[in-house]
């Protein structure tokens, strides 16, 4: 199990304050924040290159607050993949087990089965100049997981792979984590990743965790209009009106997805302002009383003097 | 991408008269600086090379200029390695002032520098006491030669080793670091491998402005005891002092092409793929 206690960091312009999280052995934990909010920064914590001012950061009981990174027993994965271009893939996917002075039959042995698991077979006598941005990722991973580390740190893995192969790495991420279960911490601005990927998320903003579940809880009980918003509740709307069809408290706010909606001739009218064509389905934005909203339907054919009436399917409730 | 190419071999995007303003202008700089050079060339046999200017003196010379430069330069490229890693890796207060001094050597005088050597290192000065204790000596000798050479020629290896350095992403060797390597193996396995062109070229750069270095040698080791030898460029000097231009051209000549011989090698294994075993750097 790996603890970040009570982690601050002060800098000049930024500051952690107060990081507590908690990561199971085998999960898969996701942190999820905006660019800026000290993702990337508590990596470097974890890892060793920045020495937090207050806190504790124990894995499986062993206080690692003070230890140099090579005594961590951490895998890192940045975001540029940090692969070591002088050497070719398989020295760089058995560099850990080198300076441990591991024998090269052993180390052999040892990466055999991740590199079967990463389809690297044809890779390893390339250098990594030549690879394309998803080698290149699998062989960092690889590289990082042959020292058998307490945790593997991703950080924005898929943001440089073009949108078809993020969406094929990601499975295949998953699947293998399903297989292997190595402890994982992945940073990423993308909802996307954390919804499909994330035993457990974290989400991120100025340098304080303010929320901490499944994706599924948070997504039912978002603790602010922030973390509606970063987590695909495009729509918040305070409207007593509306609060009333839906059983809501007066003076709650409420969130809902563009697609959590259907059209219903009982339903609320909304004034149409716009429409975008989707490859699936059409982008309405518009106004219910007097809050903006965003639709996604999936024709258009109900619309009546540039009403349609919709009711919503599924919304959480802000819990602020 | 063809287009572009296209556009590219084609040159539209000058005019002619630019173009040709650039070029002149150009080359009126590439003829100032080939013209010294290939005069004196000219002026020389190739069955003179043989009869007059590969004279024992002349050999003996040039043998000195390259031993005592090579060692300069590897003296530098140990000093200047880590200066430019604590350069471009660590901040501490007053880091400009270092990175200026650094640069020192460029702007002070060649003569100025023997001088101020001389008032270190010469006998009855701080350095040489402490140098006579261990039994070296300094001035009219190699140690002077090669102390003259490491003052001006260092600032090269070290700025171009410091330039590479940061280029390295510092990333890299946290890690390395995390897959368990300590801080040295982190240096010797992965930043000095990657920066090994930068050691090559800044080695070069060093050692090129070592050996046309004069000013300095003229007063901290005109010649050198026992043998009463010189420095290559001293003797050019010296020869034109006695004799006038003829008698300074054979050994010129001889210097011209032995530095540009083993500059154009050292280009060559610069250029090459794999520089020990170290692949070229690619984006």
């Amino acid at each position: 199990m790996i603890e970040l206690k009570n982690i601050t960091l002060r800098l000049k312009s930024f500051s952690l304050q107060n990081i507590d999280l908690k990561i199971n052995d085998n999960e898969y934990f996701v942190l999820l924040g905006p660019t800026g909010s000290g993702k990337s920064m508590i990596m470097d914590i974890i890892a060793g290159s920045i020495i937090p001012d207050e806190g504790r950061i124990i894995i499986n009981g062993r206080d690692i607050t003070y230890l140099p990174p090579e005594k961590r027993k951490v895998g890192y994965v940045t975001q540029d993949y940090s692969l070591f271009d002088h050497m070719k893939v398989i020295d760089n996917i058995t560099f850990g087990l080198r300076v441990r002075k591991v024998s090269e039959k052993d180390a052999m042995d040892i990466i055999k089965p991740l590199v079967d698991k990463f389809n690297l077979n044809e890779l390893l006598d390339k250098y990594p100049y030549v690879l394309s941005g998803g080698e290149k990722q699998k062989v960092a991973i690889v590289r990082a997981l042959a020292i058998n580390p307490d945790i593997l740190l991703l950080d924005e893995p898929l943001v440089s792979l073009d949108p078809n192969i993020r969406s094929r790495f990601m499975v295949e991420l998953k699947n293998i984590h399903e297989e292997m279960k190595f402890t994982t911490l992945h940073v990423t601005h993308s909802m996307d990743e954390a919804e499909y990927l994330a035993d457990h998320l974290g989400i991120i903003k100025s340098g304080r965790i303010i929320q901490v579940g499944k994706f599924d809880e948070i997504s039912r009980n978002p603790v602010s209009d922030f973390v509606a918003s970063f987590i695909g509740l495009e729509n918040i709307i305070s409207d007593d009106e509306i609060n009333k069809i839906l059983n809501v408290d007066k003076g709650k706010r409420i969130a809902f997805r563009p697609v959590d909606v259907e059209i219903s001739d009982n339903g609320i009218e909304m004034d149409i302002e716009g429409m975008q064509k989707l490859y699936s389905g059409i982008r309405i934005m518009g106004k219910v009383n007097n809050s903006k909203i965003t639709v996604i339907l999936n024709s258009v054919s109900e619309i009546k003097n540039g009403k349609i009436k919709i009711k919503i399917k599924r919304f959480s409730v802000i819990q602020d | 991408m063809h287009i572009r190419k296209h556009i590219k071999k084609k040159d539209m995007r000058y005019s002619r008269y630019f173009k040709s303003m650039i070029w002149i202008i150009s080359l009126i700089f590439i003829i100032f600086i080939l013209s010294p050079i290939l005069r004196i060339l000219s002026l020389v046999s190739i069955s003179e090379i043989f009869t007059q200017v590969l004279t024992p003196e002349n050999i003996s010379s040039i043998e000195i200029t390259l031993y005592a430069a090579a060692i300069s330069t590897l003296i530098v490229l140990f000093f200047g390695f880590p200066l430019a890693y604590l350069l471009s890796r660590f901040n501490f207060p007053g880091k400009k002032i270092l990175d200026a001094i650094v640069e020192i050597p460029i702007m002070i005088p060649h003569s100025v520098v023997g001088i101020g050597l001389l008032f270190v290192f010469a006998e009855s000065e701080p350095g040489g006491i402490l140098f006579n204790y261990f039994g070296i000596s300094f001035g009219y000798n190699l140690i002077a030669v090669i102390f003259a050479y490491v003052f001006v020629s260092g600032t090269y290896a070290i700025k171009t080793m410091e330039e590479a350095i940061k280029a390295l992403p510092p990333r890299l060797e946290i890690v390395a670091r995390t897959l368990g390597a300590s801080q040295f193996q982190v240096m010797f396995r992965i930043v000095i491998p990657r920066i090994a062109r930068s050691i090559l070229t800044g080695g070069i750069l060093s050692w090129a402005r070592a050996i046309s270095e004069v000013g300095a040698i003229l007063i901290v080791a005109p010649y050198i005891i026992p043998g009463y030898e010189s420095i290559a460029g001293v003797d050019v000097y010296n020869q034109f002092e006695v004799t006038g231009l003829p008698g300074a051209v054979g050994i010129s000549a001889l210097l011209i092409v032995i530095s540009l011989l083993i500059f154009i090698v050292l280009k060559i294994i610069q250029g090459q793929e794999n520089i020990f075993f170290v692949p070229r750097e690619r984006k």
